[in-house]
């Protein structure tokens, strides 16, 4: 309990700092999410509709995902050296692997039958790809995303290490100066940032899923 | 060639890339407007490959596809589309979307209002005998009779003058089927569409079709009604197909009204009855069945018109 009084009279105290410090965590979380989907989404379409695009693509992404994201940014440091930069790759590379895969597993999931008779009434690619195949491959592709921004939320912690900033600041100097309620002011904003990306994801789950659960 | 023609093949061949022989070797056929023509045929014989170059799906490698008289070339291919209902045998509805949203597929595409949709969509689902509560469920609610009404329905949406089908009951349990067949066949009849339908259940084709198509390794056989497919084969192979030397199946295609003959005498009390649309499989039946010398065929209004005995049904087999 005195840990956390500790904590909240540190905010009030160095509120400049803190709403900063969350500030970066959040723009980089979120500039991380928006470079990976830009890429990835394309690409996992891609994939699912070029059989000889998908097999390298998967394989290089899959590997990707086994790697721990400290070890990442411990990769990046000696090619991109520290700041906001490197950790913005490293983040981006850990959103990467579960929204590729899950937009490749949600259109490849698509019955053929469905696009030959949306194709066979006339309609437009793009009209497909809008009306039919996004609805339709949606829960994975939403799946993929929460998986990835609840990784990337959790991991610009780690961006501290390497310099990014963020709340994991708090966490590296609480653990240096062995001051819990220091190290409290970066976790649980980060584990609540977390949990409110979880829940604002399950209710877009629950939407896109509807006509599966009827 | 002309216009009362609905589609015409000239010379359509489709050899698929790296295929040794055509899967539809040049082949011409001309289906009058408000034809309903079967295609029959064993498996892997060509018929999807002829069934799909009429609305583009497969493109011919060679000869000319016209669609009231028009080269199917010169017309966008969404736009042709757009005016050809499709139908397959796994329905393919989007599974997201409701029944009514489904069935207004193609109004949605041609920009129709909401209100105009929506009386359209009510109307289909009356057409192909589906209860209008079901608008608002999904595809996974029904069951696969129900589906394929609701393919149906879909098709018919945008009003088109011909309706591609690929085994569209291939799917469904008999006596399901049978009922859709029934169900279709008035459809059918009411509104003149233009039918092509791919079977290969020979009874389905000789019941559902006025014209029947027979195929075989790419190449039409014969293209006749189905009388005249049971009665004079063109060659062994539709011989066999269509099962010729059965006097039963011959039988069920032809009408009463269509053999009987005069009354010898009056009619009595207890004799057997049939309207005259009814087959001379029917009648034969009630000649055995009820051991009566004669079968009694009345007209629209009841009344006996003409009579069916045994000798005149020998003389058919
Ligand atoms: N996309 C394709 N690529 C290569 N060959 C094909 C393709 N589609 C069909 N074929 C070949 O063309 C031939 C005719 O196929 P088609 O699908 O028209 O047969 P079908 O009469 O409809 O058979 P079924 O009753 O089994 O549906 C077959 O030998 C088939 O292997
Ligand atoms: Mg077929």
């Amino acid at each position: 309990m005195d840990a956390l009084t500790g904590a909240y009279d540190y905010v009030l105290a160095n509120s400049e700092r803190f709403w900063d410090a969350l500030r970066v965590h959040v723009t980089i979380s979120l500039s991380a999410l928006l470079i990976a989907l830009v890429v990835c989404v394309p690409l996992g379409i891609a994939c699912a509709k070029k059989q000889w695009l998908s097999v390298p693509v998967m394989a290089t992404f899959n590997a990707l995902r086994v790697i721990p994201s400290l070890a990442i940014l411990v990769l990046i440091l000696p090619i991109m050296g520290t700041g906001f930069a490197p950790a913005l790759v490293a983040l981006t590379l850990l959103a990467c692997p579960p929204i590729l895969v899950n937009t490749y597993l949600g259109f490849r999931s698509i019955d053929s039958f469905v696009l030959e008779s949306a194709s066979g009434m006339g309609m437009s690619q793009g009209r497909i790809l809008r009306r039919i195949e996004f609805p339709l491959a949606a829960p994975l592709m939403i799946a993929g995303i929460k998986t990835a921004v609840v990784e990337v939320v959790a991991s610009a912690t780690l961006a501290a290490f390497i310099g990014g900033g963020g709340l994991g600041t708090f966490i590296i100097n609480g653990l240096s100066m062995y001051k819990f309620s220091i190290l409290l002011v970066g976790a649980i904003p980060v584990a609540m940032l977390a949990i409110a990306s979880e829940i604002v994801f399950a209710v877009i789950e629950r939407r896109t899923t509807k006509f599966q659960r009827v | 060639m002309s216009a009362q023609h609905a589609i015409v093949f000239d010379k359509v061949t489709k050899t698929f890339p790296k295929a040794s022989k055509p899967s539809v070797n040049e082949t011409s056929l001309a289906i009058e407007k408000g034809a309903f023509v079967t295609i029959l045929g064993a498996s892997g014989c060509g018929k999807t490959t002829l069934l799909k170059m009429v609305n583009r799906i497969i493109e011919p490698s060679g000869g000319k596809l016209s669609v009231f008289g028009k080269d199917i070339r010169e017309v966008p291919v969404n736009e042709l589309r757009q005016s050809i209902g499709y139908v397959i045998q796994q329905v393919g509805l989007f599974p997201h979307m409701t029944i009514e949203e489904n069935i207004a597929t193609v109004p949605n595409i041609l920009g129709w209002d909401r209100q105009k949709t929506q009386k359209r969509t009510e109307e289909l689902m009356e057409l192909v005998h589906l209860p209008t509560n079901f608008k608002n469920r999904y595809p996974r609610q029904l069951s696969g009779g129900q589906q394929q009404r609701v393919g149906i329905a879909r098709a018919m949406a945008g009003d088109p003058e011909i309706l591609l089908m690929d085994e569209p009951f291939g799917a469904i349990d008999a006596i399901t089927r049978t009922k859709l067949q029934d169900d279709f066949l008035d459809i059918q009849r009411k509104l003149g569409k233009t039918v092509l339908f791919v079977t290969h259940d020979v009874d389905e084709a000789l019941k559902l079709g006025d014209r029947v198509v027979v195929m075989n390794e790419g190449t039409i056989q014969q293209y006749d009604t189905p009388l005249g497919m049971v009665s004079k084969p063109a060659n062994e192979f539709v011989k066999q197909l269509i099962r010729t030397d059965d006097l039963f199946l011959r039988l069920q295609l032809i009408n009463a009204s269509e053999k009987m003959i005069a009354l010898t005498e009056p009619p009595r009390e207890g004799e057997p009855r049939v309207s005259g649309n009814e087959s001379l499989r029917n009648v034969l039946q009630r000649l055995l069945v009820q051991g009566s010398g004669r079968v009694l065929v009345e007209d629209a209004d009841g009344l006996p018109v003409g009579q069916l005995t045994l000798d005149i049904l020998k003389f058919e087999g």
